[in-house]
């Protein structure tokens, strides 16, 4: 009989093995697959900025992530990353709250209809739910309407084909409409429509909310799919941009992953299709002393999100070869991509700092 | 006095030059025609003070079929004409099926999307065309006029090549003709402002508003010394001399 229930157990356990004699840019068995993801499984991606890195290193193995978007023949990456073709598996935009999951997979399957659906800015029109999938609006509400039809049949679709979801929490702030409840994924005024305060109003998800959206997420496809799939989680390593709560940026930061974090691990511990992936521990632990991140403490570099994926693939594609993740041609629009070739709303934020 | 014009471009110019050849002369014009098969005129460079090719092959045939023993020099031409060389908007016609714009009747199209993408889209084509490429270059080296011409649409032929008129056939039913015409339109509209003109395709020659009459396409000839061997059969693309002298009757210069 053993004298401690840690007597034996495996080296990764402890930290002095598991972590502080490891090299941080490969610490062993940090993750252990729940299931396996082969290359042939219909992959969809959604969630915030980083899940991009992933969608696009997924693509690079040559696994099979949907695309029910794709870009018009004929255009170059830096175009279609400009209109967010191929960011995710349809143009959504980023989704950073399960709030916003759970409202756009109820609006795909005609449960919801959001209320407050086209912004305006400078006599133009957007779509409120992804104001910058068309970047100079359209010339009225109804063709934001016309064309918000036909991305939602496309995201049904790609609801009741996908074999295994990948989504990246990415906040708990958002907006939404006082009235209705419906969630936005930018403050209105950022990048259009207008702030009002009587009409909109923050929010701060909590741990509870969080969960319970995403919880409501699953049951939902559970009812309209035959075959329910399997779910693999992670937690964006990306800081706020700027809070709405009052307090300190980093304060209000550290409560937003901490939610998150631990939310996805609940969702690892109850359910047994969903796998959590450690990207965020990998990218934000401080044994790598923040050398995966940018110079602005903000954005993650190449390595680390290389060292991340690489970590993901030797479990999932051992044998898999690793070739350079396509990238847009050139950096010239790098202005509105942001500074590390992503697509993110929430960086505009940065734009009313004083 | 006759101007003297510089025509270049890739094979689209062989049924300028055979129309040239065939049509009544003008006596206010006098053309030099230089050219390069395929993408030769892609390394069309400066060199020494004339205009040529820098791959040895395209540079050697550009001053034989011109019958000239040299580059082009600038400063000999009142006016430069360009043809060809990808100046076609070929990525609204071949994504017209798939994406519907708030221009466009095609309700049955999957996606939807604004018509600045697709504007951006055949911007972005033309920006990166062999014809900008030398155009571009042209600008720089003379303050004569430089006009560019479209590639003629495609010959109404192309109905006997099934997945062609699948393209093309929707376009034609929703009567979406205009949809391609403003691509064209916004492209002229940048050009213009970079200091180009454009020559338009002859009404006579246009079917439907966005295809060339078949008789105008029908026995088109490549791009040699002696203009006498004939495109493929279904070659849609190019036009014959009879399309030429209808240019030449056309445009003013």
């Amino acid at each position: 009989m053993s004298k401690s229930p840690y007597e034996g157990i495996q080296t990764r356990s402890f930290w002095r093995s598991g972590v502080a004699e490891q090299n941080p840019f490969d610490i062993k068995e940090l993750y252990q697959r729940k299931f396996r993801i082969r290359r042939k499984d219909a992959i969809a991606t959604a969630g915030s900025c980083f899940a991009q890195h992933i969608a696009r290193h997924l693509r690079a193995r040559k696994f099979n992530v949907l695309n029910y978007e794709p870009a018009p023949r004929g255009m170059r990456a830096v175009l279609a990353q400009k209109y967010q073709f191929g960011t995710y598996s349809c143009r959504y935009g980023n989704i950073y709250t399960a709030a916003q999951l759970l409202q756009l997979t109820r609006e795909a399957f005609g449960q919801e209809i959001p209320e407050d659906r086209v912004w305006k800015k400078d006599g133009r029109f957007f779509d409120a739910q992804r104001p910058m999938v068309e970047p100079g609006g359209f010339a009225s509400a109804g063709e934001v309407l016309e064309a918000r039809v036909r991305h939602l049949a496309q995201v049904r679709r790609m609801l009741l084909d996908m074999d295994v979801f990948v989504f990246t929490f990415g906040l708990t702030e958002t907006w939404i409409h006082r009235e209705s409840g419906t969630v936005f994924p930018t403050a209105p005024g950022t990048i259009a429509g207008t702030y009002d305060p009587d009409i909109y109003e923050f929010k701060n998800f909590t741990h509870a909310e969080t969960l319970q959206s995403f919880v409501k997420f699953k049951r939902l496809l559970k009812r309209e799919r035959d075959r329910t799939p399997r779910y693999l989680v992670t937690v964006s390593p990306v800081p706020l941009t700027a809070t709405a709560t009052g307090q300190h940026v980093l304060s209000a930061s550290t409560y937003s992953k901490s939610v998150l974090r631990g939310v996805a691990g609940e969702l690892f511990q109850t359910h047994r299709d969903l796998d959590y992936f450690p990207s965020y521990e990998i990218i934000t632990a401080h044994v790598t002393r923040g050398m995966f991140f940018e110079i602005n403490q903000r954005g993650v570099t190449e390595a680390g999100v290389n060292t991340a994926m690489q970590t993901f693939l030797a479990q999932h594609d051992p044998g898999g070869k690793s070739t350079n993740p396509t990238k847009p041609d050139t950096l010239k629009e790098a202005a509105i991509l942001g500074e590390d070739d992503l697509v993110c709303e929430e960086a505009f934020l940065e734009a009313f700092s004083e | 006095m006759s101007r003297k014009i510089c025509v270049m471009g890739n094979s689209h110019i062989a049924a300028l030059k055979g129309g040239w050849e065939k049509g009544e002369a003008r006596t206010d014009l006098l053309p030099d025609f230089y050219g390069a098969l395929s993408n030769g005129m892609e390394s069309l460079s400066l060199i020494d003070g004339k205009l040529l090719p820098q791959d040895v092959k395209a540079a050697e045939f550009y001053c034989q079929i011109s019958g000239k023993e040299t580059g082009v020099v600038p400063d000999h031409y009142d006016a430069f004409l360009l043809c060809g060389m990808g100046m076609f908007p070929i990525t609204a016609f071949s994504n017209y099926n798939s994406f519907s714009t708030p221009s466009t009747r095609n309700t049955k199209a999957p996606h939807y999307v604004s018509d600045a993408c697709l504007d951006d889209l055949v911007w972005d084509q033309i920006d990166r065309s062999m014809m900008m490429h030398c155009a571009r270059l042209v600008r720089s080296v003379t303050e004569a006029p430089v006009f560019l011409v479209w590639q003629a649409f495609w010959s109404e032929a192309l109905f006997n090549i099934e997945w062609r008129a699948k393209q093309m056939g929707p376009i034609l039913e929703n009567r979406d003709q205009n949809y391609i015409l403003e691509r064209m339109q916004y492209i002229e509209m940048r050009l213009e402002k970079e200091g180009f003109a454009f020559l338009h395709q002859p009404v006579e020659t246009i079917e439907q508003g966005i295809m060339t009459k078949a008789k105008y396409s029908r026995g088109s000839v490549q791009l040699r010394d002696r203009l006498n061997q004939s495109h493929h059969e279904h070659d849609v693309f190019h036009m014959n001399s009879d399309y030429g002298v209808q240019c030449w009757k056309a445009w003013t210069i």
